[in-house]
């Protein structure tokens, strides 16, 4: 290391040029930036030179004696600047040489400057917004505390604070992470420290260790004691399977203190975490630790060891990779831990629960125990988070560096007919003979230039492996139905390379217009067969089994439903372009449930375009209605990663009039979102939250306002806030109770006049709570010892059972959802109408995907005034109230309203109206129940179920929470074809709602049923659908289920699919009461 | 196999090495070298953790009293410390020395008391940023020295021999530490150390290059007869793994003139010891060892036991020795040297009533792939719900067959318990509803 009297003899050797330069005052070089003998302790140095005077050629610039790593720019001219980075050639101390040549006596002039250049890292709390990491998921605030290297950004969230949310419960966590120059792109929700599985760090205090100015790594401690991590409660869903649960790790309240050092060293792209956890009492403890882990954004997923990309839901830990998608192409998160075979994980719910030295499998089984912790003594975990610029390799790369593995590094480019082809997929692994990927090396995603490079793990020493490579909408090299394998010997420090270059592609262009050929959003469907399609991998289970599935290139946890090639939705503009492979395709539009669908027959070339202009119309009668979805998750959720814009232009697409966001514990406002795509006039938003009790149900509330103070945005406590140290039931710390959930969510800061509640999938609270329906009035099964492991206080005197105002009986797009509802849910709610508890049925989604096109599913649509019916107009209380009221009808493909009409001469009726009334009587007891159901024309429907006062059974006796019902009565169209008349008990008429549109047609039926002689209070409900194997499934309106045996080629997907399985239309209506006089 | 994380005490190195630049520690080390006289410490103990390489590293490590202990902000402290004597020949150490650390637990009490006797080693004052707050005088903050190690360089009441050992021990040169001397020092201080010296010194005797060739006959004394200690569980088992890694023959002497001299009353460790060694117990003394009455004396025989008639014994042992320890010892070795012969022991022992047998059977059971397939899952199937739970472990550590058979199991166990935990076996999902 060179000191001052370095720069000494330097300065002198450069005096002869400096004393030249000052004889011609009219050529001049001067150095402004760095100034002489310079300290720069940032991590890039401006470089800015002028030249003054007349010069021959460009200056010839030089740091330390070798020409200049980065370009020079002139602007304006005669000034140069650059900027010199930690990789262009800096040292400790330099020497920075400009020379030019004279012109007027071809004198070469030399001016320099010496400059120390010393980066450091930086821990410091955050003052100033511009310190603040931005993204989807970005959650710094001001007084958090910013960890800032040469290569990345990473912030600790302030301690001593709760907002129930997640993982990120408590304060002094990991938030938000970035790669320097890479800003708005977070997508990192949380990391928490694990002390013994049930219980977490709840740090109280946070001390800058080391800021950095000392050239050492920055360091920020957050220290707390134990507290229940709410939001999760293994030990009830252990037990719930019939396992037994150590009490040991059963929320249990410990000795324990923890404090965990954050750690960033001045080129680091890692945060090293140090977590302590200490024994402070005086009695050995044991303790099972890891990390409560939630990248939580638009992110894919690699886990290695692994025989393929995705979510392997359990495994040992090596490294982990969370791989920027959509809106979050350009970022990367990755997660290690030491020592080398530390410990296993389980996904739950979108959480990835790490045990740091434990198997899960053997912790479950109760065959290990945790680490005794005596008096005084600690445990330590080490475990580091990196941040990347979007390739699942940076993960790769951190574990290959922190455990020092053995490596080659592999680089390449993948191109598609020659162009660079960004957001390429790389795999490298040991693949079988027959080409199947049994285990994972690495995985790069190609970089703006279409090219990769990083470690390739040899553990063993020299290998063989495969290296594939494939692009989405792309065919494989070759055009061969699997990616075609390069195998490649890498060596221990050996460089290698693998280029691809793939086929052409085609480019399809939609154009979506209405009857007035008007542009609107809208869905575009692709049905056909990928002629490359993803690899997938069984990995160690059976085929068939679903949820473990890896795949060789792209992560399949949000995939298309069979039978499309591609789903698109079109923005504001109705103009949908992708690219797509060349081959044959029926190309579908559609709108949801009120429209109709159009379609077109498709050959696309390789290296062309096509363009389609297909024209759809609004079929459905539902003025006086409007339709919501009244639950729906993205990206503020745990277990979703989609993103806003998508969410937005999903539900627009799906004709869908107004989304009412639910995120697990979040308030999501997409207003903003929704104005920003230009499609306000297409669909509006509610702000909701699901909140999400593990053990005893979840419940949507709405409407909700936000708090911008709060990460979550104000969402509800359902775990009630403790002391520090003190969040236990042995503490006296509880859950809220069912009741006291309602009461939280009507009356809490962020509620409205108009919130209401709604109980979610409601099996998952019938159930866990024992609660018979059947039972007047009905009563809950929960001894204290069922009550204690959900942590709910109430004696066992106290009814679990609260009337909410909504169950969510339907929900979802598929065959199973539709079965869910009719095959144990159906009869709970009618159990409690038998009661008299009118409780209002909601039809939806509970979407967590995207691409699975889960929101293309059930909906409800809620009396409306004149005036709010359409989207954009949508009144949120009211439809809040409507809920309430009752006054609502759900349906997928179909939809359905019905009439309760006095025939006393009063002219009275009960109807589904904004002004009406659900309530009806009659002097003789004789009414007439009028149904009208409309239906687009690829909606077939065939049977109508009236239930009045229907009885209900119970689907297992011995646990009776779930109930089918039997119909009163049924009435069948025949043989589901309109075209044929008087084979049925009714018939079904097409009506040509759009004359102007092919297709603009739908199905009606307007049925009217007496029901004479009532003596008693009656309630009717009506379920319309189309019968299976007689009636066509909606495919590909609504994709899903369809049989893939018997749907090989194209024109069987296109043969109308009787009985080979589908989606069949539904359409539900809430009850219509009859009080007797 | 899943390394455990090692429990330590709150001021073991791996809860504060925070990872500097050596070249910029080992500067500033110099310049506090300098300042109080002592040369520079050694920048090969500087890269590992513990409280020897702490003494090592340490420019100055002296024999001091507590006189007062002073608190800082953010859990700092310092304390003055009246030096008796400089236990590093080449250091002359001052009269008196302020020295400074801190507890990461807050809660916990100073470890430093006023009036106590204490060995020391000093490191520079940490340059970290929160020491500036600590002490915001630079002039004053330019006199303190720093706890080595991160605060876990001391020793509480040193003891004569204690004290006569590092004395010894650091008046070696680095080369020498990792040599003959180095190697008798260190095995003495297992000996005659508190735990906290004895542990690590233990650990840094384990992880002494070619320390089989470094270890001399009174060194070898000297690990058996901190093998006999039973204060320091944690010595002892560091220092059975070497053994039974390095297999150094030098032991084998001493260890059998102990064992001869114990006569009736052999301490178990001692034939764990000699076990472990290359042709240590010969199959006589297997035997009868086997049939012991001492547990621990069964185990540390069991641990080793090998020949045919040993088998027998090991397989009665697995099935009724009223110690699980031994039970499960038994079962693993049975396994090992039985293989496939004692399936039908590894699979009885999953039903052992206690989780660490059901755990030893779950390994051994696993390491008998592919054939034990088929039983295990047959067991799993069962209505024994221990030893079922505990067949699908060791399915979850086979092969392709093994997983194939979880998924079996996944998909059609009649229990939805077994389901789930074979579904969780082969990565299917779990969790409540969305």
């Amino acid at each position: 290391m060179r000191g001052r009297a370095g720069f000494v003899v330097w300065i002198a050797l450069l005096a002869i040029p400096m004393m030249a330069l000052r004889c011609d005052p009219v050529a001049t070089i001067t150095i402004t930036s760095p100034t002489p003998l310079a300290q720069i302790s940032d991590c890039a140095v401006p470089v800015s030179f002028k030249l003054v005077g007349a010069f021959t050629g460009p200056p010839s610039v030089t740091l330390n004696f070798v020409p200049l790593a980065v370009p020079l720019v002139q602007a304006p001219p005669g000034t140069w600047t650059a900027t010199l980075g930690a990789g262009d050639g800096l040292a400790a101390n330099n020497i920075l040489l400009v020379q030019a040549t004279r012109t007027s006596d071809n004198q070469q002039l030399t001016q320099g400057v010496s400059f120390d250049f010393v980066p450091v890292a930086s821990a410091r709390v955050i003052t100033n917004p511009s310190e603040l990491i931005g993204g989807p998921l970005g959650h710094s605030r001001i007084g958090d505390y910013l960890l800032e290297s040469c290569e990345a950004r990473f912030v600790v969230q302030a301690p001593a604070q709760r907002d129930l949310y997640s993982v990120g419960q408590y304060g002094g966590n990991l938030i938000d992470a970035e790669v320097k120059g890479h800003p708005g792109l977070d997508n990192f929700l949380e990391i928490a420290p694990m002390v013994n599985v049930e219980t977490v760090v709840n740090p109280q205090t946070a001390v800058i260790v080391n800021d950095g100015a000392d050239g050492n790594p920055a360091i920020v401690r957050t220290c707390g004691p134990d507290d229940l991590l709410d939001f999760v409660n293994p030990s009830s869903q252990v037990v719930d399977i019939g396992l037994p649960f150590p009490a040991v790790l059963n929320d249990n309240d410990q000795t324990v203190e923890g404090c965990t050092d954050f750690e960033l060293g001045v080129h680091d792209s890692h945060i090293k975490m140090e977590t302590t956890l200490t024994n402070i009492g005086g009695a050995p403890i044991r303790l099972m630790v890891g990390d409560w882990f939630n990248p939580g954004g638009e992110l894919d997923v690699m886990q290695t060891p692994n025989a393929g990309v995705g979510t392997a839901l359990t495994n040992n830990v090596g490294t982990m990779a969370f791989t920027g998608v959509g809106e979050a192409v350009g970022v990367d998160y990755a997660y290690t831990s030491t020592p080398n075979t530390p410990g296993s994980y389980v996904v739950i719910s979108g959480v990835i629960v790490i045990l740091h030295n434990k198997s899960v499998l053997q912790a479950l089984l109760g065959l290990v125990e945790g680490d005794l912790v005596d008096p005084g003594e600690s445990l330590v975990m080490t475990r580091y988070v990196g941040v990347g610029e979007g390739s699942a390799s940076t993960a790769v790369d951190l574990e290959v560096a922190i455990k020092g593995i053995q490596n080659a590094t592999l680089s390449g480019c993948v191109t598609v007919n020659g162009v660079a082809a960004p957001g390429s997929k790389v795999t490298v692994g040991t693949f079988t003979v027959a080409g199947i990927l049994t285990n994972l090396s690495t995985h790069f995603t190609t970089d703006a230039t279409g090219c990769y490079a990083g470690s390739v793990p040899l553990p063993t020493g020299a290998a063989t492996l495969g290296v594939v490579a494939g692009r989405k909408g792309t065919p494989y090299q070759g055009g061969t139905a699997i990616p075609p394998r390069t195998n490649v010997l890498f060596t221990p420090g050996g460089n290698h390379t693998a280029n691809f270059n793939l086929p052409a592609s085609g480019l399809l262009t939609v154009n979506v217009v209405d009857e007035n050929n008007a542009l609107l959003p809208a869905r575009v469907s692709v049905v056909g067969f990928d002629p490359s399609p993803e690899n997938l991998i069984a990995g160690p289970s059976l085929p068939g089994f679903g949820g473990s599935t890896l795949a060789v290139l792209n992560d399949p946890g949000d995939s298309l439903p069979f039978g499309l090639v591609e789903a698109v939705y079109t923005g504001a503009d109705g103009v949908a372009s992708f690219n797509i492979e060349p081959g044959t395709y029926r190309v579908f539009v559609s709108r949801g449930t009120e429209y109709s669908a159009s379609n077109q027959s498709v050959s696309i070339p390789a290296n062309s375009s096509r363009t389609l202009n297909l024209k759809i119309a609004r079929v459905i009668d539902t003025a006086g209605f409007v339709s919501s979805d009244f639950h729906i998750h993205g990206i503020n959720s745990a277990d979703s990663r989609v993103s806003h814009t998508d969410r937005v232009e999903g539900y627009a697409g799906e004709g869908v009039d107004n989304i009412i966001m639910t995120d697990h514990h979040v308030h999501t406002d997409l207003d903003p979102t929704i104005a920003g795509l230009g499609l306000s006039s297409w669909v509006g938003s509610m702000i909701g939250e699901e909140i999400t009790s593990f053990d005893y149900g979840h419940f949507n509330g709405y409407p909700f306002t936000v708090d911008p103070s709060l990460i979550s945005g104000g969402s509800t406590d359902w775990a009630v806030a403790a002391p520090p140290g003190a969040d236990f039931p042995s503490a006296g710390a509880f859950n809220a109770s069912p009741a006291e959930i309602y009461a939280l969510a009507t009356t809490g800061a962020t509620s409205t006049p108009d919130t209401t509640v709604q109980i979610n999938h409601i099996d998952s609270h019938f159930g866990p709570l024992r609660i018979d329906t059947a039972l007047v009035p009905p009563q809950d099964g929960l001894d204290a010892t069922g009550r204690l492991e959900r942590r709910l206080d109430e004696p066992v005197s106290t009814n679990l059972f609260f009337p909410f105002p909504a169950l969510e009986l339907w929900n979802g797009h598929t065959r199973g959802a539709q079965a869910e509802f009719t095959n144990g849910r159906v009869g709970i709610w009618f159990n409690l109408l038998n009661q008299g508890i009118e409780t209002t049925f909601i039809a939806d989604t509970d979407s967590h995907e995207f691409t699975n096109l889960r929101s293309a599913g059930a909906r409800t649509w809620t009396a409306a005034s004149p005036g709010s019916d359409e989207a954009g107009s949508v009144d949120d209380g009211e439809v809040a109230n409507m809920v309430d009221d009752g006054k609502a009808t759900g349906g997928q493909g179909i939809f359905v309203t019905a009439v309760l009409r006095a025939t006393d001469g009063s002219g009275d009726v009960a109807d589904l109206t904004r002004s009406g009334t659900t309530h009806v009587s009659d002097a003789g007891g004789n009414v007439e129940f009028d149904i009208r159901i409309q239906a687009p024309a690829w909606a077939q429907f065939d049977r109508v179920e009236i239930y009045a006062n229907a009885g209900t059974t119970p689907v297992d006796p011995l646990e009776p929470y779930a109930y089918t019902a039997t119909p009163s009565l049924v009435l069948d169209e025949g043989d589901c074809n309109p075209a044929t008349l008087g084979d049925g008990d009714y018939d079904v008429t097409v009506v040509n709602a759009v004359p102007s549109v092919t297709g603009g047609t739908r199905l009606e039926a307007n049925l009217t049923v007496p029901f004479p002689g009532l003596t008693e209070d009656t309630w009717f409900v009506v379920v319309v659908r189309g019968t299976d194997g007689q009636c066509r499934p909606m495919f590909p309106v609504f994709a899903s289920d369809l049989n893939k045996a018997s749907n090989t080629t194209l024109p069987n997907l296109l043969d109308g699919n009787v009985g080979e399985g589908g989606v069949m239309a539904m359409g539900v209506t809430n009850a219509l009461y009859y009080d007797a006089p | 196999m899943i390394d455990p994380v090692r429990p330590i005490h709150p001021n073991h190195p791996d809860t504060g090495v925070r990872a500097r630049r050596p070249g910029r520690a080992a500067a500033i080390a110099l310049l506090l070298a300098c300042a109080i006289g002592a040369g520079a410490g050694d920048a090969r103990a500087a890269e590992t953790g513990g409280l020897v390489a702490a003494l090592e590293r340490a420019p100055a490590v002296v024999v001091a009293e507590v006189v007062d202990v002073t608190p800082l902000e953010h859990a700092g402290y310092l304390a003055s410390l009246r030096i008796e004597r400089s236990l590093r020949p080449d250091v002359q150490p001052p009269e008196t020395l302020k020295i400074a650390w801190e507890e990461p637990v807050p809660s916990l009490a100073p470890r430093l008391e006023a009036g106590r006797r204490i060995v020391a080693a000093a490191d520079p004052l940490p340059t970290a940023s929160i020491w500036r707050i600590r002490v915001p005088d630079a002039d004053a903050r330019a006199k303190l020295v720093g706890l080595a190690g991160d605060g876990v360089g001391y020793l509480l009441r040193p003891g004569m021999a204690e004290l006569d050992v590092l004395e010894h021990y650091l008046a070696l040169d680095a080369a020498a530490r990792d040599g003959d001397g180095g190697a008798l020092q260190l095995a003495r201080m297992c000996v005659v150390g508190q735990p906290r010296l004895a542990d690590d010194a233990a650990v840094r005797l384990a992880g002494m290059p070619e320390l089989a060739s470094h270890l001399t006959p009174p060194a070898a004394e000297a690990i058996v007869e901190a093998l006999l200690r039973n204060d320091v569980p944690a010595t002892r088992e560091t220092l059975l793994a070497l053994i039974g890694s390095e297999r150094p023959l030098v032991l084998r002497a001493p260890l059998e003139a102990r064992i001869r001299a114990a006569g009736d009353s052999v301490p178990p460790v001692l034939l764990a010891a000699l076990g472990a060694l290359d042709g240590g117990l010969d199959e006589e003394q297997s035997l009868e060892l086997l049939a012991n009455r001492s547990p621990e004396m069964r185990q540390a025989a069991a641990q080793s036991a090998r020949g045919p008639r040993a088998i027998g014994l090991l397989r009665e042992l697995a099935r009724s020795d009223p110690e699980p320890a031994v039970r499960a010892t038994a079962v693993t070795r049975l396994v090992a040297v039985a293989g496939e012969s004692a399936l039908h022991d590894a699979t009885r022992a999953l039903e052992d009533p206690v989780a660490e047998v059901r755990l030893a059977a779950v390994r051994a059971a696993a390491s008998l792939d592919p054939v034990a397939v088929e039983p295990l899952r047959d067991i799993a199937l069962g209505d024994r719900p221990e030893a079922a739970r505990a067949a699908l472990a060791a399915l979850s550590l086979m092969g392709d067959e093994g997983h194939e058979v979880l998924a079996g199991l996944a998909r059609d166990h009649p229990d939805e318990g077994m389901r789930t935990l074979a579904g969780i076996a082969v990565g299917q999902p779990i969790g409540h509803r969305d």
